[in-house]
């Protein structure tokens, strides 16, 4: 094996008296790819990390295996990170990776397969395969190679392994801070920096774990100065405010402890989980419930229970759960009790695609209850906003006393980004609860005839008593089952939408205000949709866009906006047909949740382009929909 | 604390203004006023009172009474009770079902919320039938029932309501029957001063599509042969004479009905009510008429921490008001760059 360390040495022999070649660049993509239970994962998060830390613009996206127990060396198997760092903020994951780890050549094969790699990518490969024991290995290492050497990558074999054999005796452990070591070398990343997150990482273990992984990273940095013949440099511009480095999940549990959310009812699900985890890591401390119920049903249940009675609580969940929780949202809306879902999107129908992004919860979150029942539908487009808008959630659904669900998705789940760090505002948190007596004679819906709005009595409350009911009642809270009982209860609940909409400002567009295309994005496709629009106005394209956070109700002067583009369409993260495919016409052709939405608010003709790629949009893949949706082209 | 002397409510002031709308005849009459005058009997604040209840004629009942109440929907009130007493275990929560909201599409519910051991008073209304959609079987319907749904008789095997939370580990297990007026207040006193989730079986009878299917304990001139009045540490004696008793067949564990001086039989052998036993109280739950009397009252009584209490315990010990985000956004795995 040691003659490995000498091949590559030989190979790119590098450590010239004039030192390593040094690229400045404004922004580069890198991948960390490996076998899961690898660390590539680690490895690229506490990269991101300590780059945001540094002032680097920064997005992480994990890259999850398809499979959940994937055998090792399978292209299946793929699994690590991409962080892409920039001397401006970054908003999205960009389109292919300048620079590779990877810790066998199979999950190389992967990211290759996909498209993922710039053409003139770098790549570090471990070696251990090409000389490996086994026939199959090497036989497998050779074709892989061979399928590369098309290609124009430069490809840096790494022995990886022989390296952390001197330091520790399982480095299918310990390869991953080798590899951070390489690329704190590659990309000068502050080295102080970097052990003082592995310190932080480990710090539930035993001291000398950390120390053995500083020392893997020490190792790595030094094997890089010694055999690495260029580094990159993305110029670093120290952001003015202090910056915050999370992702979107933890965003949302942030945002929901400056909302004041005193109770998250919940029931595990991918990609929503983990805001309940790094809440009950924050409840420990600090008072709050995280309850773990039954099923989905159950939880949504139980957070209404809790609002009924004066708490706020939230109840979080993916696709699946949101179906389950269909009737008692809309016992919510129907007895106006106010209620925040946050829903972290994944691919559906059914189970779907557990752990990856897609935006196809719209029109369920819209309308998946029998009858009418309207809500309020938010989608933050960033990670900061992840946190704003549970915030404004709560907000909205106690002034409005009714149900507000938050879309975010996969990617704003796992990605990292930093963002200003926001300052405590005491008006972000609920008023404590009023108790004192209900004054005689008013009534549990005392509804105010033009606004709809009501002020609602809580348990323990003397002289409130009142039976809320799911049936059709009047401003006493007495069944009704008439005519105008029905139709006025209908009216009063849908008012407050449109008493919200006015209070609401038009979007803004990014772009010129008027041209040829107006592309029309939600959630958290902004920033790959804002970089495609750029891409396209450089080639001289009339494209600008404009990014909805209300869906519901949806934000004003929409008509006007889209008036001044000879055509709109949708960007979406979720299924539509594409005319040109085989039985698919204008008539019967499904389109995009927000483009089907739009149409109908607006009667414009919108179109849209939608990927489920199961992975965020790529400007690049963008652009291309920009291209064929641009009127006088065929779409 | 100052105590302010509270006036003294009557049944009728737990009553409310609306119109009960049950069929004339049903069970469900007794239970409510068996209800409201326990709880005038217990001096319950109405303001502090929640009833919350699923969706069948049964859960029409918050209607009736003039505290809190939250009519929710099918099956589901367990669960939004939980969060009602996580949010204020101060509440007083009762939880009114029926056997189908109960136990089939709430099934799972009753399950998590009784083995929680959540601090509040079920009160399951079983008629063995679907009251309000007009009589399908239920789950707790026998074998053969003949509805609209089962012409043919139905095929499923019932689930045993008190054995079903017993099973699940509710630590409070009682049963009484509807028209049992003291009997069934004394219950319910029982269950309301039960610390933890008080789990209790009505036996109720719908008058329209399920009419009589207790009569074989409930008749006139039958039930005190065909009744067991459980009252802890008193031995299980029942019959116009209290010459019968209950014991464990000698080398088994299976019960028998047994009458005193009759085949050597004396008052040692006759089992004493230990509400504790939870194991006894598997075999008296299962007693079935004619062989053996249906067990009646507190079957099983055994305190444990309630889930409010232990979620309470638990939680950080700076309410979540006076947190300060600001120094939470500043440590652990949120890096900050100084601007
Ligand atoms: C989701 C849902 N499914 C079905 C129904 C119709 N439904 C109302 S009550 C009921 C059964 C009630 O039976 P039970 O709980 O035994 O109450 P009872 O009427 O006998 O008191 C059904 C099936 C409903 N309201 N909601
Ligand atoms: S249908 Fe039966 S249970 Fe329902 S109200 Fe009538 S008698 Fe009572
Ligand atoms: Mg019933």
């Amino acid at each position: 094996m040691s003659s490995s360390a000498s091949v590559a040495t030989k190979k790119r022999k590098a450590s010239t008296p004039t030192g390593p070649v040094v690229t400045t660049v404004p922004e580069h993509t890198v991948e960390i790819v490996s076998d899961s239970g690898e660390g590539a994962q680690k490895c690229g998060q506490i990269f991101g990390a300590v780059s945001a830390r540094m002032g680097n613009g920064a997005w992480t996206v994990e890259l999850i295996p398809a499979e959940i127990q994937p055998p090792a060396r399978s292209p299946a198997g793929a699994s690590g990170n991409r962080i892409r760092i920039g001397t401006k903020p970054v908003t999205n994951w960009g389109d292919a990776a300048n620079l590779v780890v990877a810790f066998n050549e199979q999950v190389l094969a992967a990211r290759h397969r996909l498209d993922a790699l710039h053409e003139d990518a770098i790549i570090l490969v471990e070696n251990m395969w090409a000389t490996h024991d086994d026939e199959d290995i090497r036989r497998e290492w050779v074709e892989v190679m061979e399928e590369l050497s098309t290609t124009s990558y430069r490809i840096v074999e790494v022995p990886m392994e022989e390296q952390c054999l001197t330091i520790t005796d399982n480095p299918r452990r310990g390869k991953n801070m080798f590899v951070l070591g390489l690329l704190s070398w590659i990309y000068e990343r502050d080295v102080e920096t970097v052990r003082d997150l592995i310190r932080l990482q480990f710090r539930k273990k035993a001291a000398v774990v950390a120390e053995t992984n500083i020392a893997l990273l020490d190792l790595g940095y030094q094997w890089a100065q010694e055999h690495l013949d260029f580094r990159i440099n993305v110029p670093i511009e120290k952001p003015s405010t202090p910056m915050i480095v999370m992702n979107g999940n933890q965003t949302l549990a942030m945002g929901a402890i400056a909302a004041g959310m005193e109770l998250c009812a919940m029931y595990p699900i991918t990609p929503a989980t983990s805001v309940s985890h790094y809440l009950g890591e924050i409840f420990e401390e600090f008072g709050g419930i995280v309850h773990q119920a039954e099923d989905e049903i159950a939880a949504a249940g139980v957070a209404i229970g809790s609002s009924y009675a004066g708490k706020v609580a939230f109840t979080v969940t993916s696709g699946p759960g949101l179906a389950l929780k269909t009737e008692f949202i809309g016992l919510a809306v129907m007895v106006e009790v106010p209620l925040v879902v946050l829903d972290v999107q994944r691919g559906g129908p059914s189970t779907g695609l557990p752990t990856k992004v897609e935006q196809s919860d719209l029109l369920a979150a819209l309308y998946a209850q029998p009858g009418d029942a309207p809500k309020v539908v938010l989608a933050p487009a960033t990670i900061e906003e992840c946190f704003h808008m549970v915030v404004t959630a709560r907000r909205i659904a106690e002034a409005i006393r009714g149900v507000v669900i938050v879309l975010t998705d996969a990617n704003l789940a796992t990605g990292v980004q930093p963002f200003p760090r926001p300052n405590l505002d005491a008006r972000w948190q609920a008023a404590p609860i009023d108790l004192s007596p209900v004054t005689e004679g008013v009534k549990p819906y005392d509804w105010d005839p033009e606004l709809g709005l009501s002020r609602r009595f809580i348990p323990g409350q003397p002289g409130g008593m009142h039976t809320l009911t799911g049936l059709s009642h009047d401003e006493l809270s007495k069944v009704a089952y008439d005519p105008e009982s029905h139709e006025r209860g209908c009216a009063m609940r849908s008012r407050k939408l449109a008493v919200l909409q006015q209070s609401l400002k038009p979007p803004e567009v990014y772009g010129d205000p008027e041209g040829d295309l107006l592309v029309v994005g939600w959630g958290s496709t902004k920033g790959a949709i804002e970089e495609a629009v750029d891409k396209a106005r450089a080639e001289g394209l009339r494209v600008s866009t404009v990014q909805l956070r209300f869906l519901s109700p949806l934000e004003p002067g929409l008509k006007e906006i889209f008036a001044r583009f000879r055509k709109v369409g949708t960007v979406e993260i979720n299924y539509s047909d594409r005319l040109g495919d085989p039985y698919i016409t204008v008539e019967n052709r499904r389109m995009g949740q927000l483009a089907f939405l739009l149409r109908a608010h607006t009667l414009v003709d919108v179109d849209c382009w939608t990927r489920v790629p199961g992975q965020p949009l790529r400007p690049k893949g963008i652009l291309e929909g920009i291209k064929t949706m641009l009127p006088g082209r065929p779409s | 604390m100052t105590t302010t002397q509270l006036p003294q409510l009557s049944a009728k002031d737990f009553g409310s203004d609306q119109e009960v709308r049950w069929c004339p005849g049903c069970g469900d009459y007794a239970i409510l006023k068996a209800v409201q005058r326990t709880l005038a009997d217990l001096g319950v604040r109405r303001e502090n009172t929640v009833f919350v209840s699923g969706i069948g004629c049964a859960s029409r009942f918050p209607y009736y009474v003039s505290t809190y109440g939250f009519h929710t929907i099918h099956g589901r009130a367990p669960a939004l009770a939980t969060g009602v007493k996580l949010a204020n275990p101060e509440l007083d929560v009762w939880v009114i079902t029926g056997d189908g909201d109960g136990l089939s599409i709430g099934g799972n519910h009753m399950l998590h919320m009784l083995r929680r051991n959540v601090d509040l008073q079920i009160i399951l209304f079983n008629n063995e039938v679907y009251g309000l959609t007009k009589g399908q079987y239920s789950p707790t319907s026998r074998r053969g029932f003949r509805s609209p749904s089962t012409p043919m008789g139905s095929i499923d095997n019932p689930i045993a309501p008190g054995a079903f939370a017993l099973g699940v580990g509710a630590r409070f297990v009682a049963r009484s029957i509807d028209t049992l007026t003291p009997h069934l207040m004394g219950v319910l006193s029982r269950a309301h001063e039960h610390k933890g989730a008080s789990f209790v079986e009505v036996f109720q009878n719908c008058v329209v599509f399920n009419d009589g299917a207790f009569a074989a304990f409930t008749e006139k001139g039958i039930a005190v042969e065909q009744q067991l009045h459980l009252e802890h540490g008193k031995p299980m004696l029942f019959g116009k004479e209290r010459n019968r008793g209950i014991r464990l067949r000698p080398g088994s564990i299976v019960l028998e009905a047994v009458t005193l001086g009759e085949n050597g039989v004396g008052m040692e052998d006759i089992l004493v009510h230990d509400e504790r036993d939870h194991a006894m109280a598997q075999l008296l739950v299962a007693m079935q008429p004619p062989q053996l009397p249906i067990a009646l009252g507190v079957i099983h009584c055994d305190p444990a921490p309630t889930y409010e209490r232990e979620a309470l315990a638990q939680l950080g010990s700076t309410p979540v008001a006076e947190l300060d985000l600001n120094a939470l956004l500043r440590k652990g795995r949120t890096w900050t760059v100084p601007g």
